[in-house]
C-alpha cells in the first residue's frame, strides 16, 4: 500500500484529557511511556487491541484517534 | 497549543534500551579485549602458547567475570535510576524488536557458524572450533542488540 500511512492524533486527545503524560496513558493501556511515544510519532504501528484501548481511554471510535491517510 | 516533541535522549529511553546498550557495549569491549588479544598472540606479537587450555581458560575467565560486573551494576544503576520502569516487563512494542532482532541475529549466526566450521575443518584444532564458533555467537549477539538499539531509536515499521 504505496503511498499511504497510518496517521493519529493521540497527541490532541491526551490534550484535550486533561494534558494525560505519556506515562499515564501507557499505564492505563500496558505499554511503556516510550511506547506511546513512538506511536505518536508514527514510529510504531500498535496491534489492533492496543489501538482499541487506545480509543477505550479518551472514549473516542478507533477512527477518530487512527487515520489512513495519503502522504 | 498542542505542542510536539521528540526525545531521543538518554533519560527518554526505556529500562530495556538502556539494557541493550550495556550488552552491547560489554559485548564489544569485553568480547572485543579476548579477540584483539587473540589475534596479536596469533600474529605473533604476544608470546603465548596456542592450544594450551589452561593458556585459553586464564582468557576467559576475566572475560566471563567482566560480562558479569558490566551487566550487575550497568542494570543495577539503571535500575536504581528509574526502579518502575525496570519492574515492568516487555510490552508489544518490545516484543516485536526482540522478534525481528532475533530473527536477523539468527541468520548471522547461520553465516557465522558455516564459516566456523569451515576454518575447523582447515586447522582440525579445539582452539579453532572454540574460538570460532563464540566469535559467530559474540557477532550475532552483537548485531541482535544494535538492530534493537536501531529499532527503538528509529522505530518499527508496520
Amino acid at each position: 500500500m504505496k503511498g499511504k500511512r497510518l496517521t493519529n492524533a493521540i497527541r490532541v486527545l491526551r490534550f484535550h484529557a486533561g494534558e494525560m503524560t505519556q506515562g499515564e496513558l501507557g499505564e492505563r493501556i500496558g505499554v511503556t511511556r516510550q511506547t506511546i511515544a513512538a506511536i505518536e510519532q508514527g514510529k510504531y504501528s500498535p496491534t489492533l487491541e492496543t489501538a482499541f484501548r487506545i480509543a477505550d481511554v479518551f472514549g473516542v471510535t478507533l477512527e477518530e484517534v487512527f487515520r489512513w491517510t495519503e502522504d | 497549543m498542542v505542542c510536539i516533541t521528540t526525545h531521543t535522549g538518554i533519560r527518554f529511553m526505556s529500562f530495556q534500551e538502556k539494557s541493550r546498550w550495556i550488552a552491547l557495549t560489554a559485548n564489544l569491549l569485553v568480547w572485543g579485549w579476548y579477540f584483539v588479544t587473540l589475534a596479536r598472540i596469533l600474529t605473533g606479537d604476544i608470546e603465548a602458547r596456542i592450544g594450551d587450555q589452561p593458556g585459553l581458560l586464564a582468557m576467559m575467565v576475566p572475560v566471563i567475570v567482566a560480562i558479569t560486573i558490566i551487566h550487575i551494576v550497568g542494570h543495577a544503576v539503571v535500575a536504581a535510576l528509574k526502579p518502575s520502569e525496570a519492574r515492568t516487563g516487555l510490552d508489544e512494542r518490545e516484543k516485536a524488536i526482540a522478534r525481528h532482532a532475533s530473527a536477523i541475529g539468527y541468520n548471522v549466526l547461520c553465516v557465522g557458524i558455516a564459516l566456523a566450521l569451515g576454518t575447523t575443518l582447515y586447522y582440525w584444532t579445539a582452539f579453532a572450533a572454540i574460538n570460532t564458533v563464540m566469535l559467530a555467537f559474540i557477532v550475532a549477539e552483537s548485531v541482535r542488540y544494535g538492530v534493537e538499539i536501531a529499532h527503538y531509536r528509529g522505530g518499527l515499521a508496520g
